[in-house]
């Protein structure tokens, strides 16, 4: 009778996804000599991996369409116009897996401003990405101060909860090299909008004015250096009566 | 240094795109769930870019985050909205796009996998069809490599009885 270690599912499984080390596996293979019972142990365990990795390859050509606003140009790095080898195999990879966004990669707007790179941006946001969001008073509060100080600006809460939005966040993106606020919300109807704000430094005044953009409806104003944009849902005059609201307030 | 992460996560995503859909089908076993999952974890990359290290795989790192994000935030919040998870058998597995009986045998292969559980059929597209390694998969899924064996051995046991000799075989 000789004796054999016993060997565990996990070993064999191991042993069969080739992560044994060869000392370890050349002992293992010697005792399947030896012992019919973990042969067939072994042979329980057998699948055929190489159909799971072929049928999940097949599964990529099922994969929807890459959002478009993925595939835009990003506002801060505004690139060269000449075609470069990268950036042609972005665009090859693009035409490929989404059919879609080649000729705003090839031909980046010269002048985009950063209310177009928050909209391409609040344009991925869905109802999921806010709607788990749950903070007390006192995180929402701490949060909202320190990201506020990072364009110069205090912003109290309640002028941020007064409204018809639910107040979900706030966050820090940035725009060329430059702090942009983002304050994100959702309308009653579950929609995500943003409330963002960038400091120009230009002292104009403008007031309130409504527009489309990247298909979102939009409020945009500015006053004391700063730079407003209300973005989301489809709602226009929501969005232009909270910016209203937010302008008189903030 | 900031800027040039932020390039190479942005950059990156549209190519590895299909691959974060197909790992949040295997997290959430739905293809609605999994695009809305794959689009909002793009978001968070995009917003956690400047914590990207370039020259380290972005495809492990996106998946990491995915997986956070999924458990942590989003499957409860799912669950509480009483869009139960699963029902595996109304789980529409699209079609392939190769010729018929190999669409057909992916299609029972894939619908083996998605009916393994949750953390199994993550693990095992991590391992076996992603072709990560145990210390790779445990890494992005945040647990032991032990964990990934026995989450294997398990997946394995499952899918020898499920897949017949044919599925077994073929391929």
């Amino acid at each position: 009778m000789s004796k054999t270690v016993d060997y565990s599912d996990e070993q064999l499984t191991a042993y069969l996804d080739g992560e044994m080390s060869g000392q370890d596996a050349a002992a293992l293979e010697r005792a399947l000599e030896q012992e019919t019972g973990l042969r067939d142990r072994l042979e329980r365990l057998r699948i055929d991996t190489e159909a799971i990795r072929r049928a999940g390859d097949a599964l990529l050509d099922s994969a929807p369409a890459i959002p478009d606003a993925l595939a835009q140009p990003a506002a801060e790095a505004p690139a060269p116009r000449a075609f470069r080898l990268p950036a042609m195999a972005a665009v090859a990879l693009l035409c490929v897996f989404a059919g879609a966004g080649l000729t705003k990669l090839l031909f980046p707007a010269p002048e985009e401003t950063w209310q177009d790179f928050a909209a391409i941006y609040h344009a991925l946001y869905v109802a999921n990405t806010l709607n788990h969001i749950e903070q007390t008073e006192a995180a929402a509060e701490a949060e909202l101060i320190r990201v506020s100080g990072a364009i110069g600006k205090t912003i109290d809460l309640d002028e941020l909860k007064s409204g018809p939005l639910d107040y979900k966040r706030a966050q820090i993106l940035g725009y060329k090299g430059k702090p942009l606020l983002q304050l994100a919300f959702l309308s009653k109807i579950g929609a995500p909008v943003a409330l963002c704000i960038y400091r120009s430094g230009d002292a104009a005044k403008a007031a309130v004015a409504a527009a489309t953009l990247r298909g979102l409806s939009s409020a945009t104003w500015s006053k004391d250096g700063y730079e407003y944009l209300l973005i989301g849902g489809t709602d226009q005059k929501l969005i232009t009566d909270a910016a209203k609201a937010f302008a008189r307030l903030i | 240094m900031a800027k040039s992460a932020h390039d190479t996560v942005r950059h990156g995503l549209p190519a590895l795109y299909p691959r974060i859909w197909r790992y949040c089908l295997a997290l959430t076993g739905s293809p609605d769930r999994a695009r809305d999952l794959a689009q909002t974890a793009c978001v968070h990359a995009l917003e956690k870019a400047s914590l990207f290290e370039p020259g380290t795989h972005l495809d492990r790192w996106v998946f990491r985050m995915t997986q956070r994000l999924w458990l942590n935030d989003l499957r409860a919040e799912t669950v509480r909205r009483g869009k139960g998870l699963l029902p595996i058998e109304e789980l529409d597995i699209p079609d392939t796009g190769s010729d018929q009986q190999s669409n057909l045998f992916f299609k029972q292969v894939l619908s083996k996998v998605m009916s393994l559980p949750d953390a199994q059929r993550v693990t095992v597209v991590l391992v076996y069809v992603e072709g990560y390694s145990y210390k790779e998969a445990a890494e992005t899924l945040d647990i032991p490599i032990g964990t990934v064996m026995s989450r294997l051995s398990a997946a394995r046991s499952k899918l020898a009885k499920a897949l017949t000799p044919q599925e077994r075989d073929a391929g």
